[in-house]
This record gives structure tokens, C-alpha cells and sequence, in this order.
């Protein structure tokens, strides 16, 4: 017997793999969204998430208590994004540099870790996927297209897509969120209006911290439910990469994000279909993507003005 | 300010140093920082400190992802420790490892950091750091060093102190492969590959082919990461699989874990590779190739000690025990037999699973040759493309590299330029080969003939060749040029006559790359053979303009399709995507040139394999006996220069109408008449 | 005890009289405020004079909370108050305006105003109405503002507006205006002190920080000259003259009249004829215009902000493409060459923004002095600098022109502005030039360097220079120059002698009444 696939069938199958390889994008991206916006580039979210990936994990693993695991993932974030916003905003170090240290730092520090605390390659019951049953014979997950689509993913997935609008309305909508705009655009004048310009830029850094840990979390306790050592695999990078591409937006964001993650799923089909691309080429393809969007030109004027430039007062 | 910037630097610092312990080095290189260190790695030597007795044997390893990778890395270092539970312990046997050095300068600091440090055999575990090994191993003359996956040993360097050792991947991928084929409901097999390159696609070839040959329908789906350690996106990649309708996964590298998570959750079934995965998914990983490397080491270890510290090549195969197959308890009883079976015929040589893979084992009715006496020779191949393109290029160098086999490398030596589109550039390189001292060398395409005349006078004593053409060159004066041309007419008739039997809608589409030389021969003939059965069928023929264009061949061959063809052939490197397309569709192909068969074995039913031996001897024997040009050499179906290969699957009575017309073609009974188009 | 406070419209308490007592300011190397006393009190505008460097915006730096004093204390209504950062002094009731705008570019103004206020509906932002707040404030002073608009597609002028909102929407019982005029047009800063004024009438007590003289007689009632880090004195305004002024900021007797000696016009150094431009949105900047300037003599360029001036000073530096006539130098025809051209034809140009054309801000003042010839000998050998000879000509320099400077070395960025202006001058000036474009040379240039450069630019026309001198201020026009030009919406209204007109006649033509030209 053969499996017939359909044209349908394999957009459905594009759909639902791009919506869940997005998950982990979304958190990290958005709360790099809320540090850049702030002014600070933390390049260390990628360590972060690997942090985040591990307590998450070890949280589930030791106490079987998702939400707890959730909790510590977050924490462990907190804790990064405080080294960060220490070494870069306090000390005014090259955010650059610091974040790349900070990135070295918790990928040496969560293979310790993992060594050291679990050894080997292990597996928890993570968040499952939801079926948004109605009765006990129908749920919404098995709505033809839709339920696919809409009602067949874990928790994390439905609070990173909700995490958007999320984003977007503290950012536009609320004194904070003013305050991290301002201190990112001009911290002279936000400092001069009174604004806590250290204290704005630290919570904004922290805040994103927690998210690139949940970011981590939502692959070792939701979508792989495994851990393993350096499992972002550059996924933190490309996070940033994408705050770029999303004009520091968090619905620019979610565009990357699913851009993204829909030609990386669409790429494996490509190679499963045999189309004629080679797999190199196919697998080029969402980078080539990511830098062909990053090179357009009227991204540069949304940077926030002053992003990498530390800030002290009197200096003018 | 100042203040501030030391306390940053004191920062990065710590944050380096951390960085450094928690994954790059696990074991001391700076006596310092040892006690520490050895805390966290329960495997890591002793502290330095305290020097190991003499008799210690002290192994380092470096490896590209870490110990508990449960692929090729952890699969090392597992049999490092059983050998020193062999040997007697941390007493007896001193193991320090560096993981994660992906950064191949990285590498070649620890190695040489290692080597340094007294260690007797350094290990470098991966076949990027054969260049790096090679440069440090020669410094440390009484240090062995070991790596893999490689057979070279440097000896050709002058290094003897290098060991080299590969895992046959392929003869478990292709046990692996007969077991997934016999287990899969669906007919369809999930392969998560990390980059097409040395240990994995090894693996991936033979399961690959393992399935084929278990299940020639068997539908083996085959997806690259791109990464090694890409954990998300290979569980993604299984479920691709997945809904692509596999329900027997496989695949190699670290990263296979997330796709272990994803085969797990949809309760499909996992094939394993480099170490057994078993313990993650115990119900659903049902079989693991798994590499011993211990004989290995421990042999490596042994000849260290008698003092021979390389040189020495190891395989792991199945044969000597180095690769073993782990079954799951409870699986289908016949499918696992039929797995044995082929572990136990790839043993004992009755399957060589390289040559199914490279196409050699499949049959190939090549007619009886005769191999004359020929004094040694050196031939020079200039080629508009490679030397695999599974069509001009690679005809001719297959039919020199058999010659070379039979009558060794002492005899004839090859040399060969490939992708010389540019005329100028090929010009030079025919004339390097000529000036270098080659006997004959042969520019293989229609376009190399103006300058081949310009540069054959200046080398009298060389033989030059060309082809397609007729000329020699005899009217400029040239007399040591040989001409060849492939009647491809002769073929494409038979192919043509072939094709008409097959075809019920009574449309059959050509894609040739331009119209011109060898393509516009084999359109000639094959026009005429079709005709020559029944006028009324259509040939639609489309021409690409290029030779090297696949999308654009295989978009043609859609095209074709449907436009109603349900026979397709078609000539140049490019036809590789429209054999895609047709296997695709189910539409039957006629090969021409080279043996395209391994592409889509069941759609190319037939081949008009060129067959350039008799051509090139022909030539050899000429130019050794003074005759260095002058004649034009066709390859005929009556002088062996082309050979007809029908497939199994074909009718009866189709191949007996083909073979009828060969037999015309040879005894001249059949004229093949060229339609005006 | 609980008095009856006087209350402000708005209806804050009044600050009845902040005092400042022997305050002290140390930056390395440099002691900035010297035991200052200083008061201010309801009603009032104390004006705060000084030159550049004085230790004007340090002092009130301190009051605003952005320094700490090293010494003194100050005094809110008799009681002593710390102020850490702006967030206690805008507490207070104090507000400042600062010399450069502190306002987020690229959000709105409603959202720069509201910036650091508690919402009334926290966490969400009450933009609406804060709005409806500015509007209020709008129409009761007077001050056009959409609290809609975002920041950069303002105007100059309208983002001065939104700084005295954002001012007067805190309260700002006390208000410190750090050289609020320094970028506003004569109309604009008219318009501002209407408001100033109001304010003032109020009960609000306003700082006003100054080095222009006329400023500080048209608006405030007392004023505190400071002279290099130290209080020279305080006098009610009606009571002292401007000459005693000037004498007081600068130190020594300082003449605000020049002496234009007669000197022998020569050849036509730069002609125009019939030029035309147009800007990025093809309109016209520039219509055909022609006239000369010849060697000896100093022409004058006046007229309102933006009718022409700065595109006019381009085309002649090869910095604004010519659409149409023709532009020669010393006879030669150099319509639309590159600004490198022009330079080595003979060219200096000291720019409208010096800070952004003139100089670069990180360079030292001896890296800024050789920014066109550095490629040239003798400040190059090879394709090595000199450096010796680029050091002895900075020095040379620095001592000629008077450039007060820690040293050679020191960034650009940390001079004065009356100093990069007249570093930029020695730098125009030792190249020899044939013709000299200067554009508004002396705008925020404090009165003793403005005394220096206009004795520079009459010492150099006695010498035989051509000179053509841009400026909004019109006593500068008819200071130095010997014709003046008047321009409006780009297209020349008269060109007139010096000796013939008058100001009002000037300010006419500036208005766009045409006058026969008088070459």
C-alpha cells in the first residue's frame, strides 16, 4: 500500500509544522524585542534559552510539575538577563561582546550542568498537545483543516502566539511600555523627564531574559520533551536575527517568525517529495530568506536610536 | 570609567572561564584547574599532580559533539571506558576526552595540547581533523594518533604514526533498511539525515538500498537537517515523515533524540545508528546499528605498546565485529530472519552493499570483451562536464576506468580535467596534457575541434582525439587526430522501435538538450524507429538549450506528460531531472549514453549504453604502433561501441520487436531513414 | 504650620524663591561653579549671563538634579531640598528647557509629553487625555500644537513649543530656559517670550540662561553674570546698560561697534548669473539668480530663515547641484563641480552647522585644523602625515586665532562653540582662500569670540578677500558688510549698499518687497 498524498494534505502538513517550529522563535524573538526597544542588543539569548531549555527540564524531570519547570525556566532567564543587564548597562560594556559572553557562558554553564545533574539523554511528559474537547466524543482538534491547524497544539504554542498582541499592547499602550520606546530612543530625554533610564533598560532586559528562557523551556518541555546539550542550535541567533527582520515589531516579529519556520517546513517537504533541489540548497533556503529580508533598506530607520549606546548622564 | 572597565574585563573573563569548563574541555591541559574539573566528569584522569605510574596507558580523544550525544560520539567513548574496565581500571588506563570541538582549529589545539601532555594515543574523532592530525602528528614521532571516519593514514606523507579507522555504515543501514522494508504497513520510510556527507550518508546509502532490495515498491523518503545538532528541526523532520505517510523512521547524529521524542509519541517505529538508542524510547526503537570501536582501540593500544604507533587501517564491519545489529525482542519473526539473512550474506560477501550502491552489483548484460596486449600508456580526459553525470562525461570515463582495471594502473595512466564549457580553458588543458608527455588526449566534445588543430602540430609524437565529428583534420594538414562519433542514430532506433511497443496514448516526448552532434543523432534515429513501427505515433520533441539545465529538462518531461506522453527519452547531463519526473509519474524512460538506471531502476527500462572500449583500444594500439591519427572511429551497435540493456520489467514481446531491429541495424538489413523535422 | 499658599493657574503651589547658597562644581581639571549664590522668586525672570564655559548650565544642571554640588545647598522656599535626579526636582516643581531638545524623535508629542507622568489609568498610557491637556494649554498660551504630530516631522519652532508644553503640563512653578532662543527664528523667539512673559505674570518664577544681550534686556527683570565658574554680579536689568554687560561676561572692554575702514574694491572674485535650483521635491530654492562679489569687499546675505540662504551658500560650495546658469570664480566657469573642486579652486566655506559640516566631533583640534589638506604637503609626505609640521601648524593656529583649547589634542567635541567656530575660521582662513562663504558665523557664538570673528572677517577683507557673509541677524549685516543682498523665497529683492539703507528698509525687502538692484 502507498500513501496518497494530496496537495492539501502537504499545505496542511507545511501549516502545522511552521506554527510549531515558530514557538520557540516567537518567545525569544519577542523578548529580544522588549531588550532592543529598551536600546540594549543582547546577542546571549541563544545561552539563555539553552539555560532556560535545562532548568525547565530538570524542573519536570525531578518534581513531574510543569508549571513549576515552566517557573524555573523563566527564573533561570531572570538570573541571565541580570548578568546582562550588569555587565552592559551598569558596567556600559560592549553589548556585543557581553552578549556573545553571556551566550559562551550558558552554553559551558547548562553542559555542566546537564553532566553533572543528569548525565544522559533523558525524557519527561512535557505539555501535551490540546484537543479542545467539547464532549467526550468531539473535539475541536478533529475539525477537518481547522483543527489541524487551530486546535492541535501544546499550551506553549497558544501563549506564544497570545504573547504577540501581548507585546505589542504593553509596548504601545502603556506608560512602561512608552518608557522602554523612549529610554531606546533618546534616554537623554527620557532621563530629563525623570525616567529611571538603568532601571527602565534593566526590566526590559530581564523581561526579555525570562522569555528566551521560556523560549528554551518550550523545546524541552513541550516540543521535544527531551533535553539535550546545545539543542538551540542557533535557534537564539536566528531569534535576533528576526526582532531585525520584524522592525523591532512584535507583529513583524510574528511575521519572521512564521516566514521562518513555514520555508523551513516547507524546505523538509521539498526534500520529501524529491523534489529536484539538492538538500543543500533546500536547506539554504530559509536563510536565504531571512538575509534577502534583512537587506531591505527602510529597516534601518525603525532602529531604535539608540540601541548598543550605553547611556550616562551629563555627557552631551 | 577606567574602574568599570577592568571589573567588565574580570567578568568576560569569569564568563569565558566558566564557559570554558562547563563544555569545551573536560579535562586538565593547565594543571591548575584540574581537581575541579575531575569532580565533574566521573570519566576525566586524575589530576596530573599525582603522575599516573608508568605503566599507565593514557588515551585522549577529541570529538566533535559530546559523550552523550547516543550517536558518534558517545559511541567511542562508551568503548573507551570498557576497555579500561578491561584493562583494570583508572589505574591501568587513563581516559581524557574534549567534546564539542565542531571548530576544527579548536580541535587542533587539543589534539597538540594532548600529544604535549604525554599522552600515548590521541584520538581524533572525526573526519575533519584528518588535515590538522596530519600537520601535528609528525612533531610527536613517539605519540600515536588515531582518526576516523578516514583510510587514509599519511602514509603517502611520510607519517607512520597515524591510525585510521571507518564504520562500514552502510552494511548496517542496509540490514536496517531490509528490516524497515519488511515492518512498514505503509510502504513508506522516514530517513532524518544530518548533512549528506561521510559517516551518515554512508548509513543512509545502505539503508536506502537495504529497503530497495527488501521491497523494490518501497517508498524511502529521505530528509537532510543540514545540522547535526539541529534537535527541533529533526523532530520536525520526523514528523514530516509522518504525515508524509512513513511509519518506520531512521536516521543518524545527535540530533536524532527529537525525532526518537516525535517516532515515540506517534507510536512509530525507530532504526537506530552509531549507538544503541534503545534506552530513550524502548518500545519504539527496534533496532540499532551499534559501533564497537573496542577491538579497535584495544588493537590500536597493543601496537602502541610493541611500538608500531600507526599505519595501520581498521573497518569496522559486521563481518569483524566491530558493527552489531540489536534487534527489539518481539518483532515480526520472518522480517527479522530476512534482516540476518542479509547481515549474514553481507558477512560472507554474498552482498557488497558498496557495489549496490554504486550501481556496479546491479546486472548489466555487458557482452564478452576481449582485452588485447597493449604496452603501458598515459591518456588525459578533457571534459565539458563531470565525470558522474550519468551521461556524455561519464560514458567515456567509465569505459577508461575498466580498462584501467584490467590492465592495472602501471599500464594505463588516467588523468582527467572536468567542466571545460570554456573552450579557451579547455585548449590549455589540452595542451598542459600534451606538453606534460600524455600519449593521447582526448577533448571530448564537438566544440574542442578548431583549437585541437591548432595544438596537435606542435606535439607530432601525441595522439589527440575528438568527438562528435568525422574530421581529422587531414585537410589543415593535422595528422595525429583521431575522430569519434557514437551512432547514436543506431540506438535511438532501437530505443525508437522500443518505445513504440510501450506506448498506449500513442504520444511519446523527447527531451534533448540542443539540437546539434550526438542529441541530434539520437533524435534522428529514434524518430525513425518509432515511425518505422507506426507513422501514426506522435513524437514530441523539445529541446532545452542546454546541457546542464535539470529543472528546466525536468520541467520539460512534465510537460511531455502532460501534453500525453507516456514514454519519455532524452539525452545530456540534464535528463536527470526528467528521469525524476518520470519516475515520479510512472512513466517508462529510455536511457541513452550512460547506465542511468540507479537513478529510477523501475522507470529506466532500457539503456543505449555507450560502450568506448573498443574505440579507446583501438586508438591505444594505433598510437603504439606509430599511427598517431587520422581515423574516424564510430561506436556501432555491430563493433560493441553500444550495448542495449533491457530491463526486467519490460514485455516480452516488446524486447524481442527492439532486439529484432538491433540484429537489422547489425546486419544492415534495417536502413535508418532521417524524417526531415 | 499651614499657611494660604498662592496657587498657580494650573493650580500648584507657587515657589515663592528658590535660593542657591555656595554652590560648588568640580569636573576633573576644571572648577565649574566657584561658591555661586543665586536666587529666583514667583513672578519673576532672573536671566543668567555668561559666556560659553561661564558655568551657566552646570549651575543649573544642579538645580535640575543632573549634578550633584560638590558643595552649598539649595533652597526651597527658606527650606533646604536634595535633588538626586530630574524625578525630585520635577517633584518640586521645577522644570528645565534644555539648550538642546530633549524629545524622542520618532513617537508623538502627546506621547513626549506624557513620558514620565503617572497615567490616569495605569498601566495604560491616558493619551486622550493628555491630549485634551495640551490643547487646553495650547489655547491658553498660545502655542499651535497637534499632540498627534510625531516629533520628527516637526519644525523647529514647533518643537520648542512642545518642550514649554511638556514644561507647562508638569507645572513648572519654577521654569529654567537653557538658551531656549538659540535655534529659533527673531518672530519665533518674539513668539516665545509673549509666553514667557504670561508666565512670569503668572506667578511662575522662570530662569533665563543667555549670552545674547538684546534677549536679556527685552525679557527678564534682574540679571547674574557669570564669569568663568564665579558670580560677577547681579543687577536689576532696567539699571544697567549693554556695554557693562558685555564688559562684565567678558571681562575686559569690549567694543560692540565695528569699524569698517574704506579699502580698495578689486577684480570680481565670484559671479552669478542667472542661477536657478531646485530641491529633492522639484521645487524651485533658487531663481535667477546673479550678482558679485569682488575682492576687498564683504557682501551681506539677509533675509528670513529659509528663503534661500543655505542653498544659495551650497551651489557656490558644489554641495547643491545647479539647475540652470552659470557660477564663476576668478572668471572661470565652475558650474557644478564637486565641492573638492571648488575647495582647490580657491574656496573656504565655513558651514551653517558647524557642528555637523564643520567639524567632526571626535577628531582632535589638530586633526580638524588639516580636514581638506591633509592629503597635501606639507601636512602629508607620501602617503604618511607630517605629523610634526600638522602639530606646529596646529599650535600656530590655536595661539593666532585665539582657540581656547585644553590642547591640540583635545576632542572637538569638548570646545565651546564660540571656539570650534573660530577654530574653523583659523582652518578656512590659513588655507588663503580667494573667496570666503561665511554662513551664519557667529550664531551661538558667545559675544568675545563674536568680537573675534568679526574682526577676522574685517582684518581679512582689508587684505584684499572676497567675502560673502550669510546671516539672519541683521546688526551683523550691516556691521560688517559693504553691500547687502536681500533674499526672499529664493530670489534676490535688491542688492544695496551698505551706506544707502537702513533697517527698516531691509526688513521690508525681507518681507518681499522688491527694490531695483543697485550693483
Amino acid at each position: 500500500m502507498t500513501h496518497e498524498l494530496t496537495l492539501a494534505a502537504i499545505l496542511l502538513g507545511i501549516i502545522h509544522s511552521g506554527i510549531r517550529l515558530a514557538t520557540p522563535y516567537l518567545y525569544a524573538a519577542v523578548g529580544e524585542t522588549f531588550a532592543q526597544r529598551s536600546g540594549v542588543l543582547n546577542l546571549g539569548v541563544e545561552g539563555i534559552m539553552l539555560m532556560g531549555a535545562f532548568f525547565g527540564f530538570l524542573t519536570v524531570f525531578r518534581t513531574g510539575n510543569l508549571w513549576l519547570g515552566l517557573a524555573a525556566a523563566a527564573g533561570a532567564g531572570v538570573l541571565m538577563g541580570l548578568i546582562m543587564s550588569v555587565v552592559s548597562i551598569t558596567f556600559q560594556a560592549e553589548q556585543g561582546i557581553s552578549g556573545i559572553g553571556l551566550y559562551m557562558f550558558g552554553l559551558g554553564m547548562s553542559n555542566l550542568l546537564f553532566k553533572s545533574m543528569l548525565g544522559t539523554v533523558e525524557g519527561v511528559q512535557g505539555f501535551s498537545e490540546l484537543r479542545f474537547c467539547v464532549t467526550d466524543s468531539f473535539c475541536l482538534a478533529d475539525v477537518p483543516v481547522l483543527g489541524d491547524i487551530f486546535f492541535s497544539h501544546s499550551l506553549l504554542t497558544y501563549g506564544a502566539f497570545l504573547l504577540v498582541p501581548l507585546a505589542a499592547w504593553v509596548l504601545n499602550k502603556t506608560t512602561w511600555g512608552l518608557k522602554i520606546r523612549s529610554v531606546g530612543q533618546n534616554p537623554e530625554a527620557a532621563d530629563s523627564l525623570g525616567v529611571n533610564v538603568a532601571g527602565v533598560r534593566y526590566a526590559a532586559v530581564t523581561l526579555g531574559a525570562a522569555l528566551a528562557g521560556i523560549a528554551g523551556a518550550s523545546l524541552s518541555i513541550s516540543l521535544l520533551n527531551i533535553y539535550q546539550e546545545n539543542m538551540t542550535n542557533g535557534m537564539g541567533f536566528i531569534a535576533v536575527a528576526l526582532v531585525y527582520f520584524g522592525s523591532w515589531r512584535p507583529y513583524g516579529v510574528l511575521v519572521g517568525a512564521l516566514l521562518f519556520s513555514v520555508v523551513n517546513a516547507l524546505q523538509l517537504w521539498v526534500q520529501v517529495l524529491n523534489l529536484n533541489i539538492p538538500s543543500d540548497v533546500a536547506v539554504m533556503m530559509p536563510y536565504v530568506l531571512t538575509i534577502l529580508a534583512l537587506a531591505l533598506p527602510f529597516r534601518r530607520q525603525l532602529q531604535p536610536a539608540a540601541l548598543t549606546k550605553p547611556f550616562s548622564r551629563g555627557e552631551s | 570609567m577606567q574602574k568599570k572597565s577592568w571589573i567588565l574585563v574580570v567578568t568576560l573573563i569569569l564568563t569565558l572561564l566558566l564557559a570554558a569548563c562547563g563544555g569545551q574541555k573536560s579535562t586538565p591541559a593547565e594543571p591548575g584547574t584540574a581537581p575541579e574539573q575531575a569532580t565533574a566528569v566521573p570519566a576525566a584522569t586524575v589530576a596530573p599532580s599525582a603522575p599516573a605510574p608508568a605503566e599507565t596507558v593514557r588515551v585522549a580523544v577529541v570529538m566533535p559533539s559530546t559523550i552523550t550525544d547516543m550517536a558518534w560520539s558517545q559511541a567511542i567513548y562508551d568503548a573507551l571506558v570498557r576497555v579500561q574496565q578491561d584493562m583494570g581500571g583508572e589505574g591501568a588506563m587513563e581516559i581524557a576526552y574534549t567534546e564539542n570541538m565542531w571548530n576544527v582549529t579548536d580541535a587542533a589545539s587539543a589534539i597538540r595540547d594532548y600529544a604535549a601532555d604525554g599522552y600515548g594515543l590521541v584520538i581524533a574523532h572525526g573526519t575533519q581533523y584528518g588535515t590538522s592530525l596530519f600537520e601535528i602528528a609528525p612533531d610527536f614521532p613517539d605519540t600515536s594518533f588515531a582518526w576516523g571516519t578516514a583510510v587514509d593514514t599519511g602514509k603517502d606523507q611520510g607519517i607512520d604514526n597515524v591510525f585510521a579507522y571507518e564504520a562500514r555504515a552502510e552494511q548496517g543501514g542496509f540490514v536496517n533498511g531490509v528490516l524497515a522494508a519488511r515492518l512498514s504497513r505503509s510502504g513508506v520510510l522516514g530517513v532524518v539525515g544530518p548533512v549528506e556527507a561521510g559517516d551518515a550518508k554512508l548509513y543512509i546509502d545502505g539503508f536506502v538500498a537495504g529497503a530497495e532490495y527488501a521491497d523494490p515498491n518501497v517508498k524511502v523518503n529521505v530528509s537532510y537537517t543540514g545540522s547535526f545538532g539541529d534537535t527541533a528541526l529533526a523532530a520536525e523532520a520526523a514528523n514530516t515523515h509522518i504525515q508524509a505517510g512513513a511509519d518506520v523512521l531512521t536516521g543518524s547524529a545527535q540530533q536524532v533524540v527529537g525525532a526518537i521524542g516525535v517516532a515515540k509519541e506517534k507510536g512509530v517505529l525507530w532504526m537506530g545508528t552509531q549507538s544503541d538508542q534503545s534506552s530513550l524510547a524502548p518500545d519504539i526503537a527496534v533496532a540499532s546499528q551499534v559501533y564497537d570501536w573496542v577491538p579497535t582501540i584495544k588493537d590500536m593500544l597493543a601496537k602502541h605498546a610493541a611500538g608500531e604507533f600507526g599505519g595501520t587501517v581498521y573497518s569496522l564491519t559486521l563481518a569483524n565485529g566491530g558493527l552489531q545489529m540489536v534487534f527489539a525482542d518481539g518483532l515480526n519473526a520472518a522480517a527479522v530472519a530476512a534482516a540476518r539473512v542479509a547481515e549474514e550474506q553481507i558477512i560472507d560477501g554474498t552482498i557488497d552493499v558498496m557495489a549496490i550502491i554504486s550501481g556496479e552489483a546491479a546486472p548489466a548484460a555487458k557482452g564478452v570483451f576481449e582485452y588485447p596486449e597493449i604496452q603501458p600508456v598515459r591518456i588525459a580526459l578533457v571534459l565539458p562536464s563531470t565525470i558522474t553525470d550519468l551521461a556524455w562525461s561519464q560514458s567515456i570515463y567509465d569505459s577508461l576506468v575498466d580498462l584501467q582495471k584490467h590492465y592495472g594502473e602501471d599500464v594505463i595512466d588516467l588523468a582527467y580535467t572536468e567542466n571545460m564549457w570554456n573552450v579557451t580553458d579547455a585548449a590549455s588543458a589540452v595542451r598542459d596534457y600534451a606538453a606534460d608527455g600524455y600519449n593521447l588526449v582526448i577533448a571530448h566534445g564537438a566544440q574542442y575541434g578548431t583549437s585541437l588543430f591548432e595544438i596537435a602540430p606542435d606535439f607530432p609524437e601525441t595522439s589527440f582525439a575528438w568527438g562528435t565529428s568525422t574530421d581529422t583534420g587531414e585537410a589543415e594538414g593535422v595528422s595525429n587526430v583521431f575522430a569519434y562519433e557514437p551512432r547514436a542514430d543506431q540506438g535511438g532506433y532501437v530505443s525508437g522501435v522500443l518505445a513504440a511497443q510501450l506506448t498506449k496514448s500513442g504520444v511519446i516526448g523527447v527531451v534533448g538538450p540542443v539540437d546539434a552532434g550526438d542529441a541530434k543523432l539520437h533524435v534522428d534515429g529514434f524518430v525513425a524507429g518509432v515511425h518505422a513501427v507506426n507513422p501514426d505515433i506522435k513524437v514530441n520533441i523539445s529541446f532545452t538549450g542546454s546541457f546542464g539545465d535539470t529543472a528546466l529538462a525536468a520541467e520539460a518531461a512534465t510537460t511531455h506528460i502532460n501534453a500525453g506522453a507516456d514514454v519519455l527519452t532524452g539525452s545530456a547531463q540534464q535528463v536527470v531531472g526528467a528521469i525524476g519526473v518520470a519516475k515520479e509519474k510512472g512513466v517508462p524512460w529510455l536511457g541513452i549514453q550512460a547506465d542511468q538506471s540507479p537513478l529510477a531502476p523501475d522507470s529506466v527500462v532500457a539503456t543505449d549504453l555507450y560502450d568506448w572500449r573498443p574505440t579507446l583500444l583501438t586508438m591505444i594500439r594505433s598510437q603504439q604502433a606509430g599511427e598517431y591519427g587520422g581515423k574516424v572511429l564510430q561506436l556501432t551497435l555491430a563493433n560493441g561501441g553500444q550495448t542495449m540493456i533491457y530491463n526486467d520489467n519490460l514485455p516480452a514481446d516488446a524486447v524481442a520487436a527492439a532486439k529484432a531491429a538491433e540484429q537489422g541495424i547489425i546486419d544492415g538489413s534495417i536502413e535508418i531513414v532521417v524524417e526531415p523535422r | 504650620m499651614m499657611t494660604e499658599q498662592h496657587l498657580l493657574p494650573s493650580g500648584l503651589p507657587r515657589i515663592e524663591r528658590v535660593q542657591m547658597q555656595g554652590i560648588v562644581k568640580r569636573f576633573p581639571g576644571v572648577l565649574a561653579n566657584d561658591r555661586i549664590d543665586f536666587d529666583v522668586g514667583a513672578g519673576e525672570i532672573h536671566a543668567l549671563l555668561g559666556e560659553n564655559g561661564a558655568g551657566k548650565s552646570t549651575l543649573m544642571k544642579v538645580l535640575y538634579g543632573l549634578y550633584q554640588p560638590d558643595e552649598g545647598q539649595v533652597l526651597l522656599d527658606g527650606k533646604p531640598i536634595e535633588v538626586h535626579s530630574p524625578t525630585d526636582s520635577i517633584d518640586y516643581g521645577i522644570s528645565m528647557i534644555h539648550q538642546h531638545f530633549m524629545l524622542v524623535q520618532n513617537i508623538t508629542v502627546a506621547e513626549n509629553v506624557a513620558l514620565g507622568l503617572r497615567s490616569t489609568r495605569e498601566p495604560r498610557l491616558d493619551l486622550d487625555v493628555v491630549s485634551a491637556r495640551i490643547r487646553e494649554l495650547s489655547a491658553k498660551y498660545g502655542l499651535q500644537v497637534d499632540p498627534q504630530a510625531v516629533i520628527s516631522k516637526l519644525a523647529v519652532g514647533e518643537r520648542q513649543r512642545v518642550e514649554i508644553i511638556k514644561a507647562l503640563y508638569r507645572g513648572a512653578a519654577l521654569l529654567i530656559l537653557d538658551e531656549p532662543t538659540a535655534v529659533l527664528t527673531p518672530q519665533e523667539v518674539e513668539d516665545v517670550f509673549v509666553i514667557f512673559r504670561q508666565m512670569a505674570a503668572e506667578g511662575h518664577a522662570l530662569i533665563f540662561i543667555s549670552h545674547k544681550l538684546d534677549e536679556i534686556f527685552a525679557l527678564t527683570d534682574r540679571v547674574t553674570v557669570l564669569r568663568d565658574g564665579r558670580v560677577v554680579g547681579t543687577r536689576l536689568t532696567s539699571e544697567v546698560t549693554k556695554k557693562e554687560l558685555a564688559n562684565m561676561m567678558v571681562g575686559r572692554e569690549v567694543s560692540l561697534e565695528r569699524y569698517r575702514p574704506p579699502v580698495e574694491v578689486g577684480e570680481a572674485r565670484l559671479r552669478l548669473h542667472h542661477v536657478n535650483a531646485v530641491n529633492e521635491d522639484n521645487h524651485p530654492i533658487l531663481k535667477e539668480v546673479s550678482f558679485e562679489v569682488r575682492s576687498g569687499e564683504i557682501v551681506g546675505v539677509a533675509g528670513v530663515s529659509g528663503n534661500g540662504q543655505k542653498p544659495l551658500a551650497e551651489c557656490i560650495a558644489g554641495l547643491q547641484r545647479v539647475q540652470s546658469g552659470q557660477l564663476y570664480l576668478e572668471g572661470r566657469e565652475l558650474t557644478n563641480l564637486s565641492p573638492a573642486a571648488m575647495f582647490k579652486a580657491g574656496l573656504s566655506y565655513i558651514p551653517e552647522e558647524r557642528m555637523h559640516d564643520g567639524v567632526i566631533k571626535d577628531f582632535s583640534v589638530a586633526e580638524n585644523m588639516i580636514l581638506q589638506d591633509y592629503i597635501h604637503p606639507p601636512f602629508s609626505r607620501g602617503i604618511f602625515l607630517n605629523f610634526r609640521y600638522i602639530a606646529e601648524h596646529a599650535q600656530k593656529l590655536i595661539s593666532d586665532f585665539n582657540v581656547k583649547t585644553p590642547s591640540r589634542e583635545t576632542p572637538v567635541k569638548n570646545l565651546s562653540g564660540g571656539n570650534i567656530q573660530k577654530l574653523i575660521l583659523a582652518r578656512e582662513l590659513a588655507r588663503r582662500p580667494r573667496l570666503l562663504i561665511a554662513a551664519q558665523p557667529t550664531r551661538g557664538v558667545d559675544i568675545g569670540a563674536t568680537e573675534y570673528i568679526h574682526a577676522q572677517l574685517l582684518e581679512q577683507r582689508g587684505q584684499g578677500l572676497a567675502t560673502l557673509l550669510i546671516s539672519e541677524d541683521l546688526d551683523e549685516i550691516k556691521a560688517l558688510s559693504d553691500r547687502i543682498i536681500v533674499l526672499f523665497n529664493g530670489e534676490i529683492m535688491g542688492i544695496v549698499d551698505n551706506d544707502e539703507v537702513t533697517v527698516q528698509e531691509l526688513g521690508l525687502m525681507m518681507a518681499g518687497e522688491r527694490r531695483a538692484p543697485v550693483i
